[in-house]
């Protein structure tokens, strides 16, 4: 009975042991992770101009919705310079090279069912012979066409 | 009665029935819920095909066997998952390259959520040893260990470690974790809710975040894999590919392996490793009363895993000099991404204007990287 104790004892012993390596041994590794990440970043905004390479997944400074007292829409100052040096860009170099021609505005009749389209669709079929072709079908002469 | 071949409704028994609806309840939940489909789906039919008699499909290769005459499920299960264990620790290598670390590496306060949510492993480990020797269950070191990481709410870990440490357990507590991921909307809200008050839950966070840079992004999988598998050998299978399919994605140079990592391997690796699992589920060793132990075990892991990111949540929210929503903690079970979902969602409910979505992303990707690292400690600690 006391050997089974011994060993009941023994087993929950090793187990807490187990379980609190695992817990401690996690938060060790996030602890250092975080450190070294923290220390990438510093070396990153120190080294590579703070340019990031990657959007965060919301636009940096953009503030839109929330209850706070500050809310309000900041524009980002980086997109106002990008933005407006990819438009005086466009002008630059687009403007010089276009030559505004005449300036001609037509319109495509639109299918209607007005008389006067009636008279100019049969007038149409009159040019093309149409009528006459239908009647050559008609007799059976179709060698004459 | 002769005949002229066994067919197989003579050898059906109640246990055999009982599973295959259980297969059908696992299929109309993937088809008709949506609830985790690409894991319940091929489970389902898995189960219902290790429940069918005489198939010879769950035969193992074996020396003693002719030529052809192992069974499909029964090769998937030998090859990938107890021999080897390949199929768990393959589709780490898709998982990382899905995963965006991002928002965790923009703020770090996720990796400490994403330890504490381990909790829950702790909590379930010591439930079942308490119920081996009570002499409830048949449960010693190794079912213990290889329950408790269901609270980890990731599948591939679970797979892996209980192949290795209690293989007998291996299609309920795979089941179990899948299952409560999926019931992630279920659980979680009413603990979060039991733990914190209206106010905390309605603390606003503004939505953006630090824009993190290339060389960040490239050096954190490689980092994470040193120095995890330094400390903690047992886990450089998982963390190792984890960390190899991450690096692909976030080099930027090799988008087609990133893509076929993202896509058709992680795809093909899903499918056989479900179907594996659902065949791992015949009557004869489900229908016992451990498994219902092993559910109920789960359950417990994967509430306590909430309780644990929840309460650290809330001691970050007091000492955060930034406003820091204690729900947070919640997303630390690294159920991907339903756990951040349910955050988000809570988050919107309580306040509007919330968008806590990415916030909850970094926890919820450092639960994954938490969940191996204690599930390595468990797998060095009870096979030594």
């Amino acid at each position: 009975m006391l050997n089974i104790g011994i060993i009941l004892m023994f087993s929950w012993m090793y187990a807490v042991e187990i379980a609190l390596s695992g817990i401690i041994t996690a938060l060790v590794i996030m602890v250092f992770m975080v450190a070294i990440m923290r220390l990438l970043q510093i070396f990153s905004e120190k080294y590579d101009n703070g340019q990031p390479a990657t959007e965060s997944p919301v636009s940096k400074e953009v503030v839109y919705g929330g209850s706070s007292s500050d809310e309000q829409l900041v524009v980002d100052r980086k997109a106002v310079a990008a933005i407006t040096a990819a438009v005086t860009s466009f002008l630059e170099e687009q403007v010089p090279s276009y030559k505004a021609g005449k300036i001609t505005v037509s319109r495509e009749p639109l299918p209607t069912t007005s008389k006067i389209n009636w008279k100019m669709a049969g007038r149409k079929n009159l040019l093309q012979n149409r009528f006459k072709l239908e009647k050559i079908r008609r007799n059976k002469q179709r060698e004459n066409i | 009665m002769n005949l002229p071949y066994q067919p197989g409704f003579l050898g059906l028994t109640p246990g055999h029935i009982i599973l295959i609806i259980a297969g059908l309840v696992f299929i109309y939940l993937a088809i008709v819920k949506k609830w985790e489909s690409y894991e319940l789906l091929p489970i389902g039919v898995g189960m219902i095909l290790a429940n069918l008699p005489y198939t010879g499909l769950l035969v193992e290769p074996s020396p003693e066997l002719g030529p052809a005459q192992a069974g499909l499920l029964g090769i998937l299960r030998y090859y990938g998952i107890f021999q080897f264990t390949i199929l768990p620790q393959l589709i780490f290598l898709g998982l990382g390259a899905m995963t965006d670390f991002g928002p965790l590496l923009a703020d770090r306060k996720g990796f400490f959520l994403g330890a504490a949510a381990q909790v829950g492993i702790i909590i379930a480990f010591f439930g079942a040893l308490a119920l081996g020797l009570w002499g409830v269950a048949d449960f010693g070191l190794r079912e213990a260990a290889a329950i408790a990481i269901i609270g980890g709410a990731d599948g591939p870990t679970t797979i892996y470690i209980t192949a290795q440490l209690a293989p007998e357990l291996l299609g309920i507590t795979a089941v179990a974790a899948y299952s409560y991921m999926a019931m992630v909307a279920v659980i979680q809200p009413p603990i979060i809710k039991l733990l914190t008050t209206k106010q905390e839950r309605e603390i606003y966070m503004k939505p953006q975040l630090r824009e993190v840079s290339k060389v960040e992004r490239i050096m954190f999988p490689i980092l994470l894999l040193v120095v995890v598998s330094l400390i903690v050998p047992g886990v450089a299978p998982l963390v190792g590919m984890f960390a190899f399919g991450n690096l692909l994605r976030e080099s930027k140079v090799v988008d087609r392996l990133s893509h076929t990592a993202q896509t058709a391997f992680i795809d093909v690796l899903t499918i056989l490793l479900m179907l594996s699992i659902g065949a791992s589920l015949p009557a004869e060793t489900v229908m016992q009363p451990e498994t219902l132990m092993v559910l109920g075990l789960g359950l417990v892991a994967f509430a306590t895993a909430t309780a644990g990111g929840v309460l650290l949540g809330k001691v970050i929210s007091r000492i955060s000099k930034d406003p820091f929503n204690p729900m947070l903690g919640a997303s630390g079970v690294s159920a991907v991404p339903m756990a951040a979902r349910v955050v988000h969602h809570e988050g919107v409910h309580a306040n509007p204007g919330n968008f806590l979505l990415m916030h909850a992303m970094g926890p919820n990707v450092a639960g994954v990287i938490g969940s191996a690292i204690v599930a390595g400690v468990f797998l060095e600690m009870v096979l030594r």
